[in-house]
Formats: C-alpha cells, sequence, structure tokens
C-alpha cells in the first residue's frame, strides 16, 4: 500500500526533551493511533509534521518533501488539536467563511450536510459550543475542504464517551473508501481497539514501535506468579513488572517464553504493552 | 495576501480597535497638538495582539493552507493597513479643520491681530502625514522583529516601541512646529514653501517603506525559529 506520510529521522531539542530520530509511516485509507505519555513527544511530532516547529530530519507527503510544497500539502491535510479553542467570539458561521477562502476544494454543501448531521448552530458563537461539538465543527471544516490526512491530537480527550464513540464511528466511516488517512494521538487505548488499524507508540522522544496492532501486542506476553519465584528466572527478561502482595505481574518478549513456562502467561492488550514498557522506562 | 487580510479584518479586529479609530477626529479640537492622535492608535495595537494572541490566531493560521511565513506577513499587513485606515481618517478629518481653523481665529498676537492656525505644534498640512507614517515605521520596526521573536510575550516590545515612537514623533513635530528656522516652512497651512513640506513628506514615506521592508523581513527570519 501507499504511503501518505513518512516521518524519517524526525528530531528536536528542547533544554529538558528531545525527540529523537522519529520514524514511521501512515498508509493511504488507514487509521493510525498515536499513543505515549504526556509530554513523550506526540503533539511535538504533529506540529512537526505540519511545520509548526523547527525541527531536523525529513516529513514526506505523497512522497514529496512537505515542506517544500508547504501550501498545497496544506490544502490536502486537516490538522486538529484538542482542548486548544479558536477564535471564542466568533460564530460558526464566519469561522467557515474565513477558512472557505483559503481552500481550493471547499464545498459549502459538504459542510452544510455536515453541520446539520453533527446538530450544530452555525449561529452559535465557538465559546457556545461543548468540547464535543467543537471537534465535530473541526472535522466538518477538514471534511468540507477535502482533506485527505486527518492529523488529530487527542481529539477525543474530554469527551463524554457516547461522543467519543460518534467520533470514532466517523473515523471509521471516512476510512471506509481508503482515500482519507488518520493520525491521531490519544491516552484512551480503548479509541485504538475500536478504531485504529496500526499504532504508534512513543516514549521519551523515542519512537518505540509501529506496526499493525495485532503485531504490536503479539510481540510479548503478560506472565504472572509467585512473586518468591522471581530469584529462579532472568528479572533481566522481565521488561517492567509491578508487585502486588506475594504475586508479580510482568510483561515478557514472546521470543522469551521458554523461561517462563512456569508461569501463567496471557497475551497482553495494548495498555498492558504500553503500562509495563513505561515501567521499564522508570 | 488577499484571504489572510480578510481572515485578520473578520477574525482579530475587536470592537475596541473601531473605538481608537474615532480618536482622528481629534484634530478639530482648537489648537491641539496634531501628533497626539497618532499615539492613541499605536496603543489599539496591544489589544489587538492580546485578542489574537487569546484566540490562538498563530496556530489557526499557520494550520491554513499557507507557508509558515506567511503568518507573520498576515499580521504585519494587518496592523499596517489598521494604521494606515486611521491615517486617513486623519487626513480626511485634517481637511476641513485646517479650513476652519485658517479661517477663523482663536488666538490674537500681542498686538491684536488675530493668530490663525494651531498654535500648538505644526499646523495641519502635508508634512504631518510624513511625520505619522515615520512614527510608525520606528513603531513597527522595533515591536514586530522583537515580538516575532517570542510570540508569546508582548508587553515589553510594545511599551518600548510605543515609548520610542511617541518621543521621537513629538520631537520632530514640535520641533517643526516651533524651531523658527523650521517653524516657517512646516507651522503654516499654506506656506509658499509648500514644496519643502511636500520633500519632506516624500522622504518620511521613503524611510516608512524601507523600514517596513525591513520589519517584514526581520519578523519572518525571527519567526523560522519559533515553535507553534
Amino acid at each position: 500500500m501507499e504511503n501518505v506520510l513518512e516521518l524519517e529521522n524526525v528530531g528536536k531539542k528542547y533544554a529538558t526533551f528531545e525527540l529523537k530520530n522519529v520514524s514511521f509511516s501512515l498508509e493511504k485509507g488507514s487509521i493510525m493511533g498515536f499513543i505515549g505519555r504526556n509530554g513523550s513527544g506526540k503533539s511535538t511530532t504533529l506540529k512537526a509534521i505540519m511545520n509548526l516547529i523547527p525541527f531536523t530530519g525529513s516529513v514526506k507527503m505523497n512522497g514529496e518533501e512537505f515542506a517544500k510544497n508547504e501550501e498545497e500539502n496544506k490544502q490536502n491535510i486537516a490538522f486538529i488539536l484538542g482542548g486548544v479553542n479558536v477564535y471564542q467570539f466568533v460564530s460558526v458561521k464566519s469561522l467557515a467563511k474565513v477558512t472557505s477562502k483559503f481552500y481550493k476544494h471547499w464545498e459549502q454543501d459538504t459542510f452544510n450536510k455536515y453541520i446539520s448531521l453533527f446538530n450544530i448552530d452555525v449561529n452559535k458563537k465557538i465559546k457556545e459550543l461543548s468540547q464535543g461539538m467543537k471537534v465535530k465543527l473541526n472535522l466538518a471544516l477538514a471534511l468540507s475542504h477535502q482533506a485527505k490526512v486527518l492529523l488529530l491530537d487527542e481529539p477525543t480527550s474530554g469527551l463524554d464517551p457516547v461522543s467519543r464513540d460518534e467520533i470514532l464511528q466517523i473515523f471509521l466511516d471516512l476510512v471506509h473508501d481508503e482515500e482519507i488517512s488518520i493520525l491521531f494521538s490519544t491516552q484512551i487505548v480503548s479509541d485504538l481497539e475500536r478504531c485504529a488499524d496500526y499504532i504508534t507508540y512513543i516514549r521519551n522522544g523515542q519512537i518505540m514501535d509501529s506496526a499493525l496492532i495485532k503485531d504490536f501486542v503479539s510481540k510479548y506476553l503478560l506472565v504472572k506468579g509467585d512473586a518468591k519465584k522471581l530469584s529462579t528466572i532472568n528479572e533481566g527478561k522481565i521488561i517492567g513488572k509491578r508487585i502486588v502482595r506475594d504475586s508479580f505481574e510482568g510483561l515478557i518478549r514472546i521470543g522469551d517464553a521458554g523461561e517462563f513456562k512456569d508461569f501463567d502467561c496471557k497475551n497482553p492488550d495494548i495498555e498492558d504493552v504500553m503500562i509495563f514498557n513505561e515501567r521499564e522506562a522508570l | 495576501m488577499k484571504n489572510l487580510l480578510y481572515k485578520e479584518w473578520k477574525l482579530s479586529m475587536t470592537p475596541q480597535s473601531w473605538i481608537f479609530l474615532i480618536f482622528a477626529a481629534m484634530v478639530f479640537i482648537p489648537d491641539y497638538p496634531l501628533v497626539i492622535p497618532v499615539v492613541f492608535v499605536l496603543s489599539a495595537i496591544p489589544t489587538l495582539i492580546a485578542f489574537s494572541k487569546e484566540a490562538n490566531d498563530i496556530l489557526f493560521t499557520a494550520s491554513l493552507p499557507i507557508r509558515r511565513n506567511d503568518v507573520v506577513k498576515s499580521k504585519i499587513t494587518f496592523i499596517l493597513s489598521y494604521e494606515l485606515l486611521f491615517l486617513l481618517l486623519v487626513i480626511i478629518c485634517l481637511v476641513p479643520s485646517g479650513i476652519l481653523y485658517a479661517t477663523k481665529s482663536l488666538n490674537v498676537d500681542p498686538e491684536g491681530n488675530p493668530i490663525y492656525g494651531n498654535s500648538a505644534g505644526m499646523d495641519a498640512n502635508i508634512a504631518l502625514v510624513g511625520i505619522y507614517l515615520l512614527i510608525y515605521a520606528i513603531h513597527n520596526i522595533i515591536f514586530f522583529p522583537w515580538f516575532y521573536k517570542h510570540p508569546d510575550k508582548f508587553t515589553v516590545p510594545f511599551f518600548t516601541a510605543f515609548i520610542v515612537a511617541s518621543v521621537l514623533g513629538c520631537l520632530i513635530y514640535f520641533t517643526l512646529g516651533f524651531i523658527p528656522a523650521t517653524a516657517t516652512i512646516f507651522d503654516a497651512l499654506t506656506s509658499t514653501n509648500w514644496y519643502y513640506q511636500l520633500i519632506f513628506t516624500a522622504g518620511c514615506t521613503l524611510i516608512f517603506v524601507l523600514l517596513t521592508i525591513l520589519t517584514y523581513k526581520l519578523s519572518i527570519k525571527h519567526f523560522s525559529k519559533v515553535d507553534i
């Protein structure tokens, strides 16, 4: 399959944090979840893609350097930062009118269709919309200019479960005809299980893995057992563990399963993989 | 740029900033320093910048299909258009106020002869346009390149630019209006040396254009290193 976005060795240095050699690709017509703890570099990576920060390395869109053809590439991309409010005192109608001026492929009918579908009153001011409505408005704006790539930074944060489900269903509908691709960062692992095809996991500014969801979890096993038995095995093989009273729980690589045959093993979910990998980092 | 300017006037203009434009009518105040209204309009600029900051304007603009440099060009052009609109309003008001005070005397000299025009500095003439442009240019060259180093902080750059531009502007205005050698040319409504006023304004316009180009270039250079 064709890649719409390719990041190669993207780097950015701050006084207390560094984004190091971030490389991954977004396949056309797919949904990729971007996970990591707060401050792990998710937003910085998304901002680098949009050329909002100076960085080292390369970001390519449809095979060409993004910054070289910034105006044209931004015609085909929509960037939505969750929780960031713009022009609170402006009406939905005014914001849409201004936005429409910038896009060659703006379709007013499409905007009206989504606004009606999402039940948004165009005469309302932005500040009068709930957080969920703001996300939907941003989606309506993005879809009305025929964006082919959606970059969404925590779009579902702060939303109630019903609104979250609605948004995720919209994502699934959008990629159905394989024309639109979505990269969205999130803290809510269940969102990924609901709709993502791929997962990219970032830790302390470094990409730990970028793979199909089933491949991402199938690399590991979750082991449980008596904590006293830990001394009988090579603890270095355990990626991260937690001890509760007399028992322990830990994550191991699938290749090391042979050493843990005396313990209970089961397949981990995405959250287990993330939590135990983060424990390793502590 | 047309769309960006439309965006700025539609989304970034505040109600207070419209009110500040009314200060152009201050030129009707009799015996009033005609340089003062420009100081009022400069004080509207931080409200425009603060409003944009609150509205996450830079992030919104940078996400539009434009180049990163255009974020800077958009805001500077907007502020320039605001400043020039104010100047246009001042000129529109100066014509009737100039005629009014050229024909109606408010003061008399020690011999009892009527004094026409503005006794608080230069009279309303074309040279005033030059002084306004000079004040704008000085303000903008200090404010914008400094502001675009750290777009989240604008207080110190603004006050520095505001004070320097206002003080220099007033100094030029009162010097030209009160020093006898220059007052004969500049403190006159219908000076026979009117072409000196024109040359002065042309010179100021040239300085305004050159400093404005430098303002754009330096601001873009500084903004290229900024994380949005």
